[in-house]
């Protein structure tokens, strides 16, 4: 069991100060059965592809990332030390479910996968800075038929 | 990441449905994702545990089923903590017996060369087993790992640090965070290559690499040097430099 309370005191403390801005709620949006959803990742664990750029300390950018990418070419460049990368470095699936997504699509639980991902670098101080790059990738899904967002942070 | 959550759904004008794991309870209760599975695991670790593939589909389904079933927020709980390998601790089978670092920019460079090629066969293994390395956000590749030292043995030892032959990723002093990223990964990788009984964690992995490697020696170093520095950028990139607890 892992919470705030088990932390590194310092750590414990930073995270509990970051802000938590109050967004106005979206219309709900009904239920739909996961057999009929196409499914995207969008993770804020700061990767991209090997040959993409970096991320830099406070970008609030975002990284496309192919569903057909390799495994072999993702790399994270996430500002913040303060969190296990060794699962990323031991099997990309423990912060990117990829191939788990691929198993529920091939099994019918789902619809099917996006062919694009994105990512973001998350432990951001003033989240609202995300709102413009947060609404171009709900516009860059809906666009591309995918119909729910699965959100991985680090 | 629950911010994330609000803005997507409002640029897809009700097209697409968020859901996502949090691994911070009070963020989630504080911004309100639509819907969100809290799981009781590491930092780091948002599907439990690596090479879990059914452990990791649980995870995954458990925060797809809320977009069948939430009729409003949802703030659900995972039950069941990520597996572990079992009790014994983990203790890296290559004993490195760090020098006492060097003075001498040379002498220095030369001893963590030295510390990187006593590891260079196990992250062979590791790249062998696992068809990837994760080490690269430097600018570096594989086969300039050794440079890294030089940088680190610069900036350790108060020398201008030399460009070399690294097409680096970022200017100076970003460049000595992701450099030093980069070798962490380089003896992450080659420490979970090892024959064990167990898996180390993210804080064993620490725990040797500040306290039984030159590079945790070195890397300490280094942050106190950019402690005492007057560039504000540099002072203000030691929070990326050294995980919380082992800067000491």
């Amino acid at each position: 069991m892992v919470r705030t309370s088990d932390m590194h005191p310092d750590m414990a403390k930073n995270l509990l100060s970051l802000p938590l801005p109050e967004i106005e709620p979206q219309p709900w949006i009904a239920p739909r059965p996961l057999a009929e959803t196409k499914v995207a990742i969008v993770t804020t664990a700061g990767m991209h592809a090997h040959d993409d750029r970096p991320f830099n300390p406070g970008s609030v950018e975002y990284r496309l990332i192919p569903g057909d990418i390799d495994y072999a070419d993702l790399r994270m460049s996430h500002l913040s030390v303060n969190f296990d990368r060794s699962g990323f470095q031991q099997d990309i699936n423990t912060v990117f479910p990829l191939e788990r997504l691929r198993e529920l699509a091939d099994q019918g639980v789902i619809a099917g996968v996006s062919r694009y991902h994105y990512s973001f670098m998350g432990a951001q101080p003033e989240p609202t800075r995300l709102e413009k790059t947060g609404e171009e990738i709900g516009r860059l899904l809906a666009e591309d038929g995918v119909t729910a967002a699965f959100l991985t942070p680090v | 990441m629950c911010a994330l959550s609000h803005y997507i759904e409002r640029g897809s004008e009700g097209r697409v449905a968020t859901t996502g794991v949090s691994l911070i309870r009070e963020h989630a209760e504080g911004m309100k994702p639509p819907r969100s599975l809290f799981v009781p695991f590491p930092l780091g670790r948002p599907m439990g545990s690596p090479d879990q593939p059914d452990f990791q589909r649980d995870v995954l389904l458990s925060a797809l089923q809320l977009l069948e079933s939430a009729t409003e927020t949802a703030l659900a709980d995972y039950p069941h903590d990520a597996p572990t390998s079992g009790d014994d601790p983990w203790a890296c089978a290559v004993a490195l017996a760090p020098p006492e670092p060097a003075n001498e920019t040379e002498a220095l460079r030369d001893q963590l060369v030295g510390e990187i090629r006593q590891l260079a066969p196990w992250h062979a293994e590791s790249i062998k087993r696992r068809g990837r390395s994760t080490v690269g956000i430097s600018g570096a590749s594989l086969e300039q790992v050794e440079e890294l030292a030089t940088l680190l043995a610069d900036f350790a030892t108060g020398a201008e640090p030399s460009d070399g032959e690294i097409d680096w990723n970022h200017p100076m002093p970003v460049r000595l965070k992701f450099a030093s990223d980069d070798l962490r990964a380089f003896y992450h990788e080659a420490a979970t290559a090892q024959p064990g009984a167990s898996y180390p964690t993210d804080a064993d992995l620490n725990d040797w690499l500040f306290s039984r490697t030159l590079l945790g020696t070195v890397l300490r170093q280094i942050v106190g040097r950019m402690r005492e520095s007057e560039d504000r950028r540099v002072a203000g990139l030691v929070i990326g430099m050294i995980p919380a607890g082992f800067a000491r």
